[in-house]
């Protein structure tokens, strides 16, 4: 199944292009938000990232569906 | 030298010291504001009248240039809210407040006469000087004069023209570590009050002064030194260097909470535009004066302010932040950077909260006085205020008056103070902070999005609010930036220890002291609102957020009333 994610800040990638914040990765059916995390190599600690989904913020051990369009950010705790 | 009080009364044009009163020893900040205004002042009193005070009393921690630790707390009745208020913010005033040995300044009195004036506080005493020649000017040029005249190394809070013209959105401007006069104790129109004492300015001038001995200096490099290594081993304090405040749009839009055309919409469809990643990418493609890490005070190690250039690379506004993204960005639906920081500078030229003129702006729209994403007429609107034309008398009173005036029903206030950039109804445990906070709607008492939780589901937000509001409340006591809080986190003990060094305090653990602190605050803020006229009514969200649902989450705000009025049963 294919997932989209956006990711933000610190966990945007480098690219020659600036700094690339959409990615669409393809993933075994069943696969959770800890296996996106690690075939990202985002590191998974809650202070590390949060993953946002349908206006929801969801754990590592969240089964992501095909389609899911997932934000990643750093857990910043606000301005 | 052990600190004292310094009161200035401006009726006598007088300045006079007097020992700290045993029951207030133990409290500054925050805290020491409602025992001031509970001790002194009728609390039904005229918050534009002769019986309201002015305090300016730095936290416990400040003086020492530990890194984030110098915030100067400002408060009074607050005009607008009617309430008790304390509105903090950075720069250099708590600092140098503190090497003069000042413990808390109070402003009292009714002026004797209609003149201008700038009470200057040295070594030497205070005394006020005639200050006429900087009625009306804004806050850049005023403090510019204000630096030529006192010299370049003194601290400065002043007023603008809002101030001047007693609007209940004034704030009150304090210069950052580089003279920049744009760390403003926004909130509750404080700018108001010191408009009413005819103070243009506080001009702090240090030199002779000191950091007050320390009890224990060894202890108090040991824990500075356990604080600072917590501080930058933490992920967020890295986040905060590199993007400022900026990057918690993107979170908020995520969970649908970002205020966007007027508290209509929780998610923006143009937030890429002038999100945190855009800021970032924006100042770093602009060579000159632009600059993604600055520090408000010195020796602050966070750096989450930041400086704004034009595309010519000249300085616009320092700092740029989230709530002003939020409030005057896809509030008022302007999805331009270049925009937004214009209208930003203005503001604080005016000396205005910008989350109290952004909402109030929002409401404008809706009574048609302009179009949402039109930049101009914003700025066309801020020259009324300046001018202090009837409606620009009225937009400076903030979102509340704007409303009442111009019959909009959706207006995002709580006590008569603008809603900050989370929408309560999809971070519900922020929106009973909002309901039930003693200084109106204000995030910074106690923000919950970071919180582990559903912030859609109203069940356990009214404690998660307690734990918030009981934590922020005893930071702001401290003095310490909420940033701060990254390093103590995870080193509650340095906060004893720090303590302990500084005063020879023994207060149990530093989980204890938080909580002993905030709880504190609360209950004397309380204590002076009741006295003040305030009742459980008060604690609300407007109704309206309980009955219109905001997309894309169609969340209304529905924590149950009695969960609102048990946040304080503890
Ligand atoms: S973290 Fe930011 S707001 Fe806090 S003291 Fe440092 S620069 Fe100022």
């Amino acid at each position: 199944m294919v997932v989209h994610v956006r990711l933000y800040a610190t966990l945007r990638r480098p690219s020659p292009d600036g700094p690339q914040n959409r990615l669409s990765v393809d993933l075994p059916d069943g696969a959770t938000v800890s296996d996106l995390l690690a075939r990202l190599g985002i590191e998974q600690s809650a202070d590390h990232v949060m993953a946002i989904l349908n206006h929801r913020r969801v754990g590592p051990d969240h089964r992501l569906q095909p389609e899911d369009e997932l934000h990643l950010l750093p857990p910043i705790s606000g301005g | 030298m052990s600190l004292k009080i310094w009161r200035a009364n401006v009726s006598h044009r007088t300045v006079v010291t007097e020992p700290v009163p045993q029951s207030w020893e133990r409290l500054a900040g925050r805290a020491l504001i409602p025992r001031i205004l509970l001790d002194e002042i009728p609390p039904t009193c005229d918050p534009l009248g002769p019986f309201n005070k002015l305090v300016f009393t730095p936290g416990l921690l400040v003086g020492h240039m530990l890194s984030s630790c110098d915030r100067i707390s400002v408060g009074g009745k607050s005009p607008l809210t009617g309430g008790v208020k304390e509105s903090n913010a950075g720069g250099t005033t708590g600092l140098k407040l503190v090497h003069l040995g000042i413990k808390a300044l109070i402003i009292e009195g009714e002026p004797a006469d209609e003149g201008w004036y700038v009470l200057h506080l040295s070594t030497a005493g205070g005394r006020f000087d005639p200050a006429d020649d900087l009625a009306g000017l804004g806050v850049h040029e005023a403090a510019a004069r204000l630096l030529e005249r006192y010299g370049k190394d003194v601290a400065i809070a002043l007023i603008g023209p809002a101030g001047e013209m007693r609007m209940t959105s004034a704030g009150i401007q304090n210069l950052d570590k580089d003279r920049v006069p744009s760390r403003i104790a926004a909130r509750g129109g404080l700018g108001a009050v010191m408009g009413t004492k005819r103070l243009k300015a506080v001009v702090v001038d240090a030199s002779g002064g000191s950091a007050p001995p320390l009890a224990d200096p060894q202890l108090y490099q040991e824990a500075k030194k356990r604080y600072l290594k917590a501080l930058l081993s933490h992920p967020q304090t890295k986040v905060y260097t590199d993007y400022g405040t900026s990057a918690v749009a993107v979170m908020c839009n995520g969970f649908g909470a970002l205020p966007v055309r007027n508290f209509s919409l929780g998610q923006y469809d143009a937030l890429d535009k002038i999100n945190g990643d855009a800021l970032r990418d924006t100042i770093l493609a602009r060579d000159g004066e632009g600059d993604t890490s600055h520090a408000c005070m010195p020796g602050c190690i966070i750096r989450s302010s930041n400086c704004f250039p034009s595309p010519e690379g000249k300085a616009v506004v320092s700092p740029l932040e989230y709530e002003t993204i939020g409030l005057v960005g896809s509030n008022l639906d302007i999805d331009s950077l270049d925009d937004i920081a214009m209208l930003n500078r203005e503001m604080n030229d005016l000396g205005v909260d910008t989350i109290e003129m952004g909402a109030a702006l929002g409401v404008a729209v809706e009574a048609g006085l302009m179009e949402f994403g039109d930049a101009q007429r914003a700025m066309e609107l801020l020259q009324e205020v300046r001018q202090g034309t009837p409606l620009g008398r009225i937009l400076g009173q903030g979102a509340a008056t704007v409303g009442r005036v111009f019959g909009v029903r959706r207006v995002p206030v709580v006590k008569g103070q603008a809603i900050s950039a989370y929408d309560p109804r999809a971070i519900k445990g922020t929106g009973v902070t909002y309901a039930t906070s003693p200084q109106g709607a204000d995030h910074t008492a106690g923000l919950t999005i970071r919180a582990n939780v559903d912030h859609l589901d109203p069940k356990g937000q009214a404690e998660l609010s307690r734990g918030a509001q009981i934590k922020m409340a005893a930071y702001d006591t401290l003095g310490a930036c909420v940033f701060s809080s990254f390093g103590f986190a995870l080193d509650l003990d340095a906060i004893r220890d720090l303590l302990k060094a500084q005063y020879g305090w023994d207060l149990g653990t530093g989980e204890d002291i938080l909580d002993q602190l905030g709880r504190e605050t609360l209950k004397l803020e309380r204590a002076f609102n009741q006295a003040a006229g305030f009742t459980a009514a008060d604690d609300r969200l407007p109704e309206w957020m309980t009955v219109e649902p905001l997309p894309p989450t169609n969340a209304v705000f529905d924590v149950p009333e009695e969960d609102l009025d048990g946040v304080f049963n503890w």
